[in-house]
């Protein structure tokens, strides 16, 4: 339960810092932001199949985590700079990711709530 | 999980909260809008150019019309403080101001220890009164006044006989500007009093005035203390009015 709650109350409070930071984005930083967050998502939900699976390890997690923000950001970045859109190669490996890992954690959880109406 | 992994899993939530806030500040204005934005700003800045030169035209023929308002207005207030000036000595020439200064007063009297002149029953005090006023106003005399009357351009001094119960030849009565004066007479005169005197010696009227029984006494006063009345009478103008007014 813990597993559900923290997660849901870290992503209000970050949401309720990023939307009280009195900022102004430019547009062209709208795509690296976007990128950063795809990353991060896909961190979130690799981190939350590998805890489903008893195999997840914090420092995994979190340099997973900032290293593909980051990473991605660059990546856009560079194509920007190159005159190669980098962001769509981007968004296609961590879509697939996302959708594996949420294949996986459906999976995990469609497991888990057949084995007690097994037993 | 471990109390760690749970922090983990907060700080990446926190992250990623903040880059999803994060989302709502882009600014995602489209490029054109912003362009078409900047072009009517600018339109709008070249028309309030444009309409500042107007203005400051019609600011500056305000200022100048002001100017000559007020130059105008100056020129209004000169004119009548000339022409204030203007009526006060006009006032004082009409004799409507009272005058005081230097000059003679002459007292004109019964006087019973005089001979008697044999026959005689009335006497034209106005003829006589007039020819004192008028040797006064040949020596020089600036503004006279009979028994408190000013004399101007308009007055008079005639008799109307039979209206006094007296029995001495004074027994007429004596108008001047109108209202009736009675003897004894007393007429102030404001001029040269050296002069005035000696125009009265120069006619000897004082010695006809004796023959009439009546005496003739003059003070001169030569620094000033005689003080003539303003005519408070009847101005021409309510019957009479200029011709083309």
């Amino acid at each position: 339960m813990r597993m559900a709650i923290v997660p849901v109350l870290g992503l209000l409070v970050g949401l309720a810092v990023g939307m009280a930071v009195n900022v102004r984005l430019p547009i062209q930083y709208a795509a690296y932001l976007s990128v950063a967050i795809l990353a991060a998502l896909d961190t979130v939900f690799g981190g939350v199949n590998a805890g489903l699976q008893q195999r997840f390890d914090p420092r995994v997690f979190l340099t997973g985590f900032f290293s593909n923000t980051l990473l991605a950001a660059a990546l856009a970045f560079i194509g920007s700079l190159l005159g190669v859109d980098l962001t769509l190669a981007a968004v296609v490996a961590f879509g697939v990711r996302i959708f594996n890992n949420l294949a996986a954690i459906r999976h995990q959880v469609l497991q888990r709530k057949k084995i007690p109406s097994q037993q | 999980m471990t109390p760690v992994s749970l922090k983990a899993l907060f700080g990446v939530s926190v992250t990623l909260g903040i880059l999803l806030g994060l989302e709502f500040h882009v600014d995602r204005t489209p490029a054109v809008q912003a362009y078409t934005s900047y072009l009517s700003q600018s339109e709008a800045l070249n028309a309030a150019l444009a309409r500042t030169g107007v203005l400051t035209r019609a600011l500056a023929a305000g200022d100048a019309q002001l100017h000559a308002l007020e130059e105008v207005s100056g020129h209004a207030r000169v004119g009548l403080v000339d022409l204030r000036r203007e009526l006060v000595h006009l006032e004082k020439q009409a004799g409507l101001t009272p005058l005081s200064g230097p000059g003679v007063r002459i007292r004109i009297a019964f006087d019973p220890k005089l001979p008697t002149i044999a026959g005689l029953t009335s006497v034209d005090e106005a003829t006589q009164l007039q020819m004192v006023v008028g040797a006064l106003q040949a020596a020089g005399a600036q503004a006279v006044a009979i028994n408190g009357q000013r004399l101007v351009a308009t007055s008079s001094i005639r008799s109307v006989h039979g209206l006094s119960a007296s029995a001495d030849p004074f027994s007429g009565v004596v108008q001047v500007n109108g209202q009736p004066v009675l003897a004894p007479y007393e007429i102030a005169a404001i001029g040269a009093p050296d002069r005035l005197a000696a125009i009265l010696t120069a006619e000897a009227l004082g010695q006809q005035f004796n023959i009439l029984e009546q005496s003739f006494a003059v003070s001169l006063f030569r620094r000033g203390p005689i003080t003539v009345p303003a005519y408070t009478g009847p101005l021409p103008g309510k019957y009479a009015t200029e011709v083309g007014m």
